[in-house]
């Protein structure tokens, strides 16, 4: 379990992370979602003890990491795939890090084999890839079997095969029991692995919500294809849909399900050549919360798909 | 696992020692630096003129260029930390040992074994290596003749206090080459500038580090500081950035 208790993080007069008040529970994958530049990885940096807060507290299993007594046993953690001396092997990597609190080799060979690079324990560091990089990255969160894995941006640089497989093992861990904290700014990638999702902008908590709420909030239309899109659109207003024009024969519909569409256009005897239920994905809820607290929005914002 | 698991001082000087020693330019750098001392030992003591060592033992010639291994240390007391701020290691590093002050004293306790071996073996090659070359008309001399134990044991004193200011300044600094200029700044141009500058020299003079290490060497001329004082001040110029080091690492955001 994480927990943050009014966690502020002030550099100057800019303020990173502000009052973020939040429990990361066991057993399931927290998804930690926010635009660049959100405070997504200041909040990491903090509940591992790198960043002194301004303010507020962040316990990992109840207490501040600095007073644990096996600090690599109660959280592993990913910040950068990059924090390894680029000559040194992946293995004496990893062994130099256990030792610390007596972990021995077995264990390092262990965690090379779980994320699939023992085949190049021996390898300068310096030459991996990014996506090897994650995975030796991942490897040192696991070092210590411990309770709680938090890892920022792992999928950055995976290809498809590791993302699928990084999903798989986020999966994995969570249903041991772990706590399992994972940022991206890569929604649909969240949406697919995730149970909660955390939103934050400007350093704020936006919204903590379980995968069934991110659905509620999900709007669910109608696209429909048709060659007299005048009569169709008149029949489906009288059967109190909302509708818009997305093109010379398309129309967007919301306030009606994809069957009742249908039952409409048969009725008003209107031909179609399409009929897609269209949901919203977790990427335009995402959109619609934090449209207010994009730190460095474009000059001209993007249309949300 | 049935060993009980957790941080102890002894695990963290274990992690610190295989970091420094499975980076292959570390033995790259140390083994090229012994041998190069000891070879132009050997080639010193079978040049030495016996008539103008004045009375030193001729085996002072063979360890004489072990000077040149303090510098050597320095740069690698500077980049055991730098090397880790480079890439970011520095944070995983930190977040499994969350008080921090044990990484530092363990890179301290590491670095301090490995600059009185590497000065130790170094000398005894030089001198043995000497002993082989040396054919001048005066005996060779063992280690316990005259100042030849004293000068090698101040040169195990420096290369250790150099590899700790070299900590210390990397710890501070962050930067391997802004470090390892000032590093040399301190020990080489620091006292050219003041040996230039008369009311400097006698003033400031005795209390850089480089006098005092000559002072404890046995090396230097009247105007240093006698043995007990030179090693105060020597001791000083590498506690006061290391414990500033480990205020400031203690505090700063990794």
């Amino acid at each position: 379990m994480i927990e943050l208790i009014g966690l502020t993080k002030r550099y100057g007069e800019r303020t990173a992370v502000d009052a973020l008040t939040l429990t990361v529970r066991p057993g399931e994958v927290t998804g930690f979602l926010g635009p660049n530049g959100a405070g997504k990885s200041t909040t990491m940096r903090l509940i591992l003890g790198l960043d002194r807060p301004t303010a507020g507290r962040a316990l990992v299993a109840g207490m501040p990491l600095a007073e644990h007594r096996a600090p690599l046993h109660a959280i592993g953690a990913l910040l950068d795939a990059k924090g390894v001396h680029p000559n040194r092997s992946a293995r004496n990597h990893l062994r130099a890090l256990a030792a610390t609190t007596g972990i021995d080799d077995r264990r390092v060979d262990e965690v090379l084999r779980i994320v699939g690079i023992e085949g190049v324990s021996g390898t300068r560091a310096g030459r991996f890839s990014l996506g090897m990089g994650q995975r030796l990255g991942l490897a040192a969160a696991l070092l210590g079997d411990p309770t709680v894995v938090m890892l920022d941006e792992p999928i950055n640089g995976l290809d498809p095969e590791g993302i699928v497989w990084m999903r798989k093992m986020l999966r994995h861990l969570a249903d041991e029991g772990r706590t399992v904290f994972v940022s991206s700014h890569l929604m649909t990638e969240m949406a697919l692995v995730a149970d909660r999702f955390v939103i934050i902008g400007r350093g704020r908590l936006l919204a903590d919500l379980t995968a069934a709420e991110v659905q509620a909030h999900a709007v669910q239309s109608v696209m429909v294809r048709t060659p007299d899109p005048i009569s169709l659109r008149q029949a489906l207003c009288a059967a109190g849909a909302t509708v818009t024009a997305d093109g010379s024969d398309t129309l967007a519909v919301t306030g009606l399900d994809s069957a009742s569409v249908g039952r409409q256009a048969l009725r008003a005897g209107v031909e179609l050549h399409e009929l897609t239920p269209v949901r919203s994905s977790l990427e335009d809820v995402f959109v619609a919360l934090t449209q207010d607290a994009v730190e460095y929005s474009a000059q001209t914002p993007a249309v949300a798909a | 696992m049935a060993r009980s698991l957790g941080l102890t001082e002894a695990r963290v000087v274990r992690s610190e020692w295989l970091k420094f020693w499975s980076l292959r330019s570390r033995f790259v750098t140390l083994g090229i630096s012994a041998i190069g001392v000891a070879a132009i030992g050997a080639i010193a003591a079978g040049v030495v003129d016996a008539s103008a060592l004045d009375g030193d033992p001729a085996a002072r010639a063979a360890v004489a260029s072990l000077g040149v291994l303090p510098i050597v240390l320095g740069v690698l007391g500077v980049l055991s930390a730098t090397n880790e701020y480079a890439g970011g290691l520095i944070r995983a590093t930190f977040a499994a040992v969350p008080s921090r002050t044990p990484v530092i004293r363990a890179k301290a306790l590491v670095l301090a074994a490995i600059a009185t071996a590497t000065v130790a073996a170094t000398a005894l090659a030089a001198y043995g290596l000497g002993a082989l070359t040396y054919d001048g008309g005066a005996a060779y001399g063992s280690p316990f003749d005259g100042d030849v134990i004293r000068f090698v044991g101040a040169a195990a004193l420096e290369a250790v206090g150099y590899a700790l200011l070299g900590l210390g300044l990397g710890l501070l600094l962050r930067n391997g080459a802004g470090a390892i200029s000032t590093l040399m700044g301190l020990v080489m141009v620091v006292p050219i500038v003041v040996s230039l500058i008369p009311w400097m020299s006698d003033t400031v003079g005795p209390y850089l580090i480089s006098s005092a290490q000559m002072a404890v060497a046995g090396s230097g001329t009247d105007d240093l500081l006698p043995v007990p004082a030179a090693l105060a001040v020597f001791a000083a110029w590498v506690a006061v950035p290391l414990v500033v080091a480990v205020v400031v690492t203690r505090r700063r955001d990794a």
